[in-house]
């Protein structure tokens, strides 16, 4: 290949934006921490940004009030992941930019195991999304203690009222659609501890959901779980984390995540 | 109109009879029809009636007194009678002056269109007028505009016409409105939503005056994918508080073809992104001057200028729906809507100050006058507009001229179809040559 042809060039042009695409910065919106975000709205950042470090990719945290409301859609999208041109919000739209960008975990998957990987993906964000906002929204004692507090946080008087009512509103639609709204406490909580128990099973003595290597199954896991643990409930809602805590092999798990990738958390 | 003094003019005898020789005084004042009005609420209107010293005072006044019962907005329908006093103890030259009319229903609905600024709208109005008997007047109303705007009010509103400050025409309302916007050249939406109060009074000098106070949230919405990042920044909902004062001034002969007068409107905001921290004051006003000429033609010359002023240790700067935008039909025409704005990847991003002037002369069409009153819907005019964002002096102007024929709809609104040449742009305008429409009630 004679070094000035088309081809070659083209070639070259290729590589080149290819490489400026692997040196991009990554950033993740995402409300403030200590203040405003929320059990689910935190898992969701959590599970991105654990994948991110499995990727093995450096990123930068943002945090602005409005982060939510970057996302097209009338929905709510949280977290919201810009890399140069590129924007995505939510865990499945994130992974498929980074997988349309030659970046995956599970590139040597074959289609079984691939199939398996998002049926549990997909479990596991139902169930435990779900759950999240049903303690955050649909639990008396949260809801106004905390959930209230946080959300409204950001914004001035009487704009706190509307926004808690109209995210409330959001939120029980959204619960309503997937048969959660009338659902008691305890059979939220069985629920979980039904697909707990359907992961131990998977995870069995693995070092991860399949095998050697992280996917975006144990970013996703990962992320709900910590932040279960280390979120401060109230007492009326502590069966939750008693009934993962049951599951040793889960809890073990997720502190072999942290400790490899998040070293400077402490629980 | 005193009386004493047209006593001598008039020996002659003409064919047209000179009232103001015939003494009269109003001795009673019949006001019919009415059944839930207030007495009081329409007393005032026809007090200077009795005032009347002569035949021609009483005819004068009788028509104030009319004009005054149809604004206060209580009458389907209202006429007039002035008959001699017939009473038993009636003096010689006593009147009576009667006033029949219906009053309007409990209910009253409108169905149209309206005509926005480059956008048509449909509209559907429930009014209640009237309902505690002093005029007070509840409306709902609706609209959906061709570009997907909607607009939704529901507006109360409680004239003091009666009261001893008449005069100034006072009057109070509080709207709840819902408001959702398009701005397709930046791609994203805006919903408003709030209250308003709403204090208007006529000063001297027929200068309008409106303060106002405005509540309520504001929304931006990216409307789709391609909606760059600057903007996405910027959405979600925010409080805005508002304080405004919008002055007006007309003396102009027509509002779509004037031929001449002043019209000037001001309209000075103070905005505030809490119900207590003001951070930012913004100032829009816009100037109109008509000059008659020879053969029906008329120049015009007209002005806008748009100031934003913020603090940004107190606030967050305002967010690109609070901004101003150049270009387009009605303001330089020749460009893209918000055209020659400045820009940020490729989109407009609103401007703190901009300015634009326009000059024309308008003329009837040729041959105008076979047509009769079918030409008088129709003006030429030469244009030639300048302005310019971003700063208040005479560097980077954008400059357009053209020639272009105008259609009068009803009072209010026109359409304007025009060639353009723009004839001086800025780096990353996007200018529109030729042909442009444009469909408003505001141009420059």
């Amino acid at each position: 290949m004679s070094k000035n042809s088309t081809i070659s060039q083209l070639y070259l042009n290729i590589n080149e934006l290819e490489r400026v695409e692997m040196g991009e910065k990554i950033i993740i919106y995402q409300p403030y921490d200590e203040v405003q975000i929320l059990l689910a709205e935190n898992a969701s950042c959590l599970a991105v940004k654990t994948y991110l470090k499995m990727l093995g990719r450096d990123f930068v945290v943002k945090s602005c009030t409005n982060a939510e409301f970057m996302a097209p859609g009338k929905r709510t999208k949280l977290p919201v992941v810009q890399i140069g041109a590129f924007l995505a919000a939510e865990f499945d739209p994130i992974i498929n930019l980074f997988e349309h960008k030659k970046m995956s975990l599970t590139e040597n998957f074959n289609a079984d195991d691939k199939d398996d990987l998002v049926t549990y993906l997909s479990l596991v964000d139902m169930i435990l999304t779900n759950a999240e906002l049903y303690i955050t929204w649909c639990d008396n004692t949260v809801l106004n203690e905390i959930t209230k507090k946080r959300n409204g946080s950001v914004y001035p008087f009487p704009l706190n009222y509307i926004q808690n009512f109209r995210k409330r509103s959001a939120v029980l639609k959204q619960l309503s659609f997937y048969d959660y709204k009338n659902l008691t406490f305890e059979e939220v909580v069985d629920k979980v501890d039904k697909l707990c128990s359907t992961l131990v099973l998977k995870l069995g003595d693995k070092d991860y959901f399949f095998g050697e290597n992280p996917t975006e199954l144990d970013a996703m896991v990962f992320g709900h779980f910590f932040c279960i643990f280390t979120m401060e409930l109230p007492t009326s809602v502590s069966l939750l984390k008693e009934t993962i805590n049951k599951y040793t092999q889960l809890t073990q798990f997720c502190g072999r995540i942290e400790k490899k990738y998040f070293g400077k958390i402490k629980n | 109109m005193g009386a004493g003094k047209s006593k001598e003019s008039n020996t002659k005898s003409s064919a047209t009879v000179d009232f103001t020789r015939f003494k009269a005084r109003v001795a009673k004042i019949n006001i019919n029809g009415l059944d839930r009005t207030k007495d009081d609420y329409v007393q005032r209107a026809c007090k200077k009636l009795f005032a009347a010293k002569t035949f021609q005072d009483v005819l004068m006044e009788t028509n104030h007194a009319y004009e005054n019962l149809i604004e206060l907005g209580i009458y389907k329908n209202l006429k007039a009678f002035i008959d001699s006093d017939k009473s038993a103890n009636a003096s010689q030259n006593g009147y009576v002056v009667s006033f029949d009319g219906d009053e309007l229903t409990r209910i009253t609905g409108t169905i149209g269109t309206e005509i926005g600024q480059n956008d048509g709208a449909l509209t559907a109005e429930l009014v209640s007028p009237n309902i505690f008997g002093r005029g007070e007047r509840l409306s709902i109303n609706y609209s959906y505009s061709y570009i997907k705007a909607t607009e939704m009010n529901l507006k109360f509103l409680k004239p003091f016409y009666h009261t001893e400050f008449g005069d100034y025409k006072p009057e109070t309302s509080i709207t709840i409105f819902r408001h959702s916007n398009v701005f397709p050249w930046s791609r994203f939406k805006s919903d408003h939503a709030g209250f308003l109060l709403d204090f208007s009074f006529l000063m001297p000098l027929s200068i309008t005056h409106s303060l106002q106070y405005e509540c309520g949230m504001k929304e931006i919405f990216a409307s789709n994918k391609q909606t760059p990042f600057f903007i996405r920044q910027e959405c979600g909902p925010r409080l805005a508080s508002i304080f405004r004062h919008i002055g007006a001034y007309d003396t102009r002969d027509d509002r779509v073809f004037p031929s001449q007068g002043i019209y000037v409107r001001t309209t000075s905001e103070l905005i505030g992104d809490k119900l207590s921290n003001y951070g930012a004051v913004k100032c829009d006003g816009h100037v109109e001057m008509n000059v008659p000429l020879f053969a029906g033609m008329s120049l015009q010359l007209s002005g806008r200028l748009g100031k934003l002023f913020e603090n940004q240790r107190v606030m967050k700067p305002l967010p690109i729906d609070s901004l101003f935008f150049l270009g387009g039909p009605l303001s330089l025409r020749g460009f893209d809507p918000a055209g020659a704005t400045p820009s940020q990847e490729g989109l407009p991003k609103g401007s703190r100050v901009y300015w634009a002037t326009g000059l024309h002369l308008w003329a009837p069409l040729p041959f105008s006058r076979y047509f009769g009153d079918f030409g008088d819907l129709f003006r030429t005019h030469f244009f030639y507009n300048f302005g310019n964002c971003d700063t208040l002096s005479l560097d980077n102007l954008r400059i357009a001229a053209g020639v272009g024929l105008a259609f009068r709809i009803g009072g209010r609104a026109r359409i304007e179809f025009n060639y353009c040449y723009p004839l001086r742009k800025q780096k990353n305008d996007r200018i529109r040559p030729a042909f442009q429409f444009g469909i408003g009630y505001e141009f420059l």
